[in-house]
């Protein structure tokens, strides 16, 4: 049972479940991968990252999963005492996971981008949307 | 470095140095331990104080005899009024057979500063990406060996160059918004960065295979003091607090002096890193290896280049190759 004020749109940005002719089946959040993840106050020694996505970037995420930064791969390159929070990129963009996927893919197409986090509207992580692996 | 480490290279600043200098401090680069290297290709310096824009091509001949086995390439080089694609195809070809198989092309949509001579209209950016596919596309067909006919921007009638290299000579392109970056990555080898952007590299990445290397251009000021470090930044490369929108678009150096000037020198420390040891070095280099880079090139302003020389052979080496 949730008890959300501020109505559908304040529902579906959190990424809660609906219904309805659009429904579930046609959000983003249904066809988001998991990236590699890291804590704020890790090092980069401490990165493992996803062998189904080793191109992928590397989610930064601080308390309750919110999304701080990222990292690229090549981060891996850095010495492994290397602070996660003095290489990554801060505040990377995001879209929320009500999206409908076909605006996504017309979006990434448009930015010539592979790729985009998606948070809630509180910055917690709910995945990565790849071009590669949304299949429509 | 490993093959999958971080790789550091030298700037060469065309516009600060005289060639011979330039030609000495690429030696020293190398025996310092760079494996790689860039030189700006300028026919104006970007402020009158800068004193220097020596002709490039003549500049990477020497380079070539005096080095062993640093890469060097071009950072960057244009396609616009002063040179083209014939003319540039044939001197990196040329270059590609001084250096061995060491020499890379860096390539961009220059500047109204080193074109303006020619007296000719200055094209907006989407004009000049254009052109700038066209050319490269030029240039690789030419520095490949092929018989080129061509009509577009450019003509080329029949030409076969004479002189190539074992191997065309790779294709850096330079960007710094989102629409070069996916320029990038459809035309070049690699992409050369001013700043530590990962949204830039997403974009390229998207039209680039996952291993073509991103390198950038990190600007220092290493000094004894951090006053003289700001001094020196200033008095050397006051161009820094420009507005990126402004760089392609001034024709002459005292306009760039003129602007950098009213802004003031409170900022330099902002676009110039300025510091006296190594450790906010390393944490600026991080900072582009964390956005996408795996090539740093550092670019030590004014005359003390052996200060950045051995702070990397002392410090930076020995920090980067070690990553266990």
């Amino acid at each position: 049972m949730y008890d959300l004020v501020g109505g559908r749109a304040a529902w579906t940005v959190l990424g809660l479940p609906t219904e309805g002719s659009v429904g579930d089946r046609r959000r983003i959040s249904q066809f988001v991968v998991q990236p590699a993840t890291a804590s704020l106050d890790a090092t980069i020694g401490d990165v493992v990252v996803d062998s189904a996505h080793p191109h992928g970037p590397v989610a930064v995420l601080g308390a309750t999963r919110v999304l701080l930064g990222a990292l690229q791969p090549t981060a891996l390159r850095l010495p492994a005492q290397t602070p996660v929070q003095r290489a990554m990129q801060p505040a990377p963009a995001t879209i929320r996971p009500d999206v409908r996927v076909e605006d996504v893919l017309e979006q990434l197409e448009k930015d010539h981008l592979d790729h985009v986090f998606v948070t809630t509207a509180s910055g917690e992580l709910v995945g990565l949307a790849a071009r590669d692996a949304i299949h429509v | 470095m490993t093959e999958a480490g971080v790789r550091l290279g030298w700037w060469l600043s065309s516009e600060e140095h005289d060639p011979r200098d330039l030609v000495r401090h690429a030696r020293a680069a190398e025996d310092a331990g760079f494996t790689t290297a860039l030189i700006s290709d300028h026919l104006r310096p970007w402020v009158p104080s800068q004193a220097n824009a020596a002709h490039v091509w003549t500049v990477l001949g020497a380079i070539a005899h005096v080095t062993d086995a640093m890469e060097v390439g071009t950072g960057v080089t244009a396609m616009m009024h002063r040179t083209s694609p014939i003319v540039l195809a044939h001197a990196a070809a040329t270059a590609a057979v001084m250096f061995e198989g060491r020499f890379f092309l860096g390539v961009g949509t220059g500047e109204r500063l080193n074109e303006q001579a020619f007296g000719e209209r200055w094209p907006r950016a989407g004009e000049r990406r254009d052109r700038l596919a066209e050319g490269v596309a030029l240039i690789r067909r030419l520095c490949s060996g092929e018989n080129v006919n061509h009509r577009g921007a450019w003509a080329v009638e029949n030409l076969r160059l004479a002189t190539l290299p074992a191997a065309p000579p790779r294709i850096f392109v330079a960007a710094s918004g989102k629409r070069s970056a996916a320029l990038a990555g459809e035309i070049g080898d690699g992409m050369i960065g001013v700043a530590p952007d990962g949204s830039i590299v997403d974009v390229f990445r998207s039209t680039s295979s996952a291993d073509t290397p991103v390198v950038g251009q990190l600007h220092v000021s290493l000094a004894a003091d951090l006053e003289t470090a700001r001094e020196s930044a200033w008095t050397w490369w006051p161009n820094a607090v420009v507005p990126p929108s402004l760089l392609g678009e001034l024709a002459r150096p005292e306009e760039f002096e003129a602007v950098a000037d009213a802004i003031g020198p409170a900022g330099i420390d902002k676009a110039v890193l300025c510091a006296t040891g190594a450790a906010p070095v390393i944490a600026a280099i991080d900072r582009f290896v964390g956005a996408g880079f795996d090539t740093v090139h550092l670019h030590q302003v004014g005359p003390d280049q052996a200060r950045l020389a051995a702070m990397a052979t002392g410090e930076l080496f020995p920090h980067y190759a070690h990553r266990a």
